[in-house]
């Protein structure tokens, strides 16, 4: 499809921050943006499963025998998903519905090359450097990357503890895996999609295949359970996308 | 605005013979294909030039993880440890071991111009932040077995820096047509490293927004 387009060679560039590509090349948009080198970005991603992709996944025994259970306390991996997303950021034309991307911020950090730190270290920092410009620093609803694996969930839980330590209302945390699956570097596109339908239809969606949350957990995560109506009007939503190699990234999107 | 540039390049011999200075600071350094071992060697071999560390860190990628895909398939698709090095981004997670270092990293590919647009990037993430001081552009070129590093900054701190000029107006500019500077089939990444070492004139003409120029003191 690129390809296609007749950009020059210069206005166009794949971004491979695994599973936080989608994020990081929504902050290198919004970086040629902010330089004024283009008025207008336009973002694709796209992942399809092959046995190249599931044979990988297998082996490396992440994959889920039964269902996505994000945060739940049975959580056992994920299951794959194929999806194609494409989002258009422009300093030009606004939103007709008012959406605007705040900014998205990418950090690394050398752990391991398939698991993040336990603290999580560089995808807090990423949190906190999007959220530090901001007068309301707690948003008001988190798409988080939950992708039941045992050490993805741990350290999610461990940085929205510190992210939204002494906060008056802690942001309830929901995710999409459980429906599409893991879609690997469309995930934060598809996830940043799905936080622009929050906002515009002021209706939130649960992790809906998840009963119990994991015991040691102490994030305010939307259970199977719970109504889909917000308890306050939701202005703000983060998305945070961890990768593999230790590339994490966040995104705030609001609607004005 | 004008930046400058300093550029490293080394040829790592892969495998290893022996084991390496920083295996200690590695998770499982003899599991790391040809990439990430050389991008680690290099900077452990390179370090006291390269000097302080960045502020951002560009990866690059030419080819992205293609040898490493086919060795996968073609060893059965069984081995968690190739599988990993698919992504091209985790030649980088050793790299940052070694180095002892975290922070805000970018993994670009966009072949045949991966390095040059690799520094493009720089150039524009300098231009939208004003903090930035120190951006590293990495590169492992898989024809050579070499790893490049490439320094940029906004001031001088050698004799022998390049100066990068922009050249051009800059909004929206480079939407359009296909620039005069990348005609398609020409190797840009080949063209700039010849360049870069080689010498063969005194400016290069990155895209249409940069121009390259040997200062006076190389």
């Amino acid at each position: 499809v690129i390809s296609a387009c007749s950009l020059a060679p210069e206005a166009k560039i794949c971004v491979s921050n695994a599973c936080a590509s989608s994020l990081a090349a929504i902050a290198t948009a919004k970086t040629w943006l902010k330089a004024k080198r283009v008025d207008h970005a336009v973002i694709f991603a796209c992942d399809a499963i092959d046995s190249f992709v599931l044979h990988g996944f297998h082996h490396l025994r992440v994959l889920s025998p039964d269902r996505t259970r994000p945060f739940a306390a049975n959580r056992t991996g994920f299951h794959l998903g194929d999806a194609a997303a494409c989002l258009i950021l422009s300093s030009k034309n606004k939103s007709a519905d008012g959406l605007e991307l705040i900014d998205a911020q990418i950090d690394s950090e050398g752990h391991a090359a398939t698991r993040p730190s336990q603290s999580g270290e560089s995808l807090l920092r990423a949190c906190k450097n999007l959220l530090a410009s901001r007068e309301q620093v707690t948003p008001d609803l988190v798409i988080a990357h939950g992708t039941s694996t045992q050490a993805n969930d741990v350290t999610e839980d461990k940085v929205f503890k510190s992210l939204f330590e002494g906060s008056e209302k802690k942001p309830r945390i929901t995710g999409t895996k459980w429906s599409v699956g893991h879609t690997l570097g469309t995930a934060g596109l598809l996830d940043v999609i799905a936080a622009c339908e929050v906002l515009k239809s002021q209706k939130v969606f649960a992790l809906r295949t998840t009963d119990g949350i994991d015991p040691a957990f102490e994030g305010s995560y939307l259970l199977a359970s719970e109504l889909q109506n917000s308890d306050r009007p939701l202005k703000s939503i983060l998305v945070t996308s961890l990768g593999f190699g230790g590339v994490h990234a966040a995104a705030l999107v609001t609607r004005v | 605005m004008t930046f400058f540039l300093q550029s490293f390049q080394s040829e790592i011999p892969y495998p290893a013979k022996e084991t390496p200075a920083w295996a200690a600071k590695s998770d499982r350094w003899y599991q790391l294909d040809a990439p990430a071992y050389s991008l680690a060697q290099a900077f452990d071999l390179m370090k006291a030039d390269l000097g302080v560390k960045p502020d951002f860190l560009i990866l690059a990628s030419p080819r992205a993880s293609n040898l490493t895909d086919r060795d996968f398939a073609a060893s059965g698709a069984s081995s968690p440890s190739k599988f990993v090095h698919t992504l091209p981004n985790i030649r980088a997670s050793s790299l940052l071991q070694v180095m002892e270092w975290a922070g805000p990293m970018l993994c670009v590919q966009n072949d045949p111009q991966t390095i040059v647009s690799a520094l493009e990037e720089a150039f524009v993430l300098f231009e939208a932040e004003e903090a930035l001081k120190r951006i590293w552009v990495v590169a492992f070129e898989p024809t050579r077995a070499r790893c490049h590093y490439f320094i940029v900054t906004r001031e001088p701190s050698v004799p022998s820096a390049l100066t990068v000029k922009v050249t051009g107006s800059a909004s929206g500019a480079v939407l359009g047509a296909a620039s005069p500077a990348a005609t398609p089939g020409v190797k840009r990444d080949e063209e700039w490293l010849d360049w870069v070492y080689n010498k063969p004139s005194n400016s290069f003409n990155l895209s249409r927004h940069y121009t390259a120029q040997f200062t006076s003191g190389v």
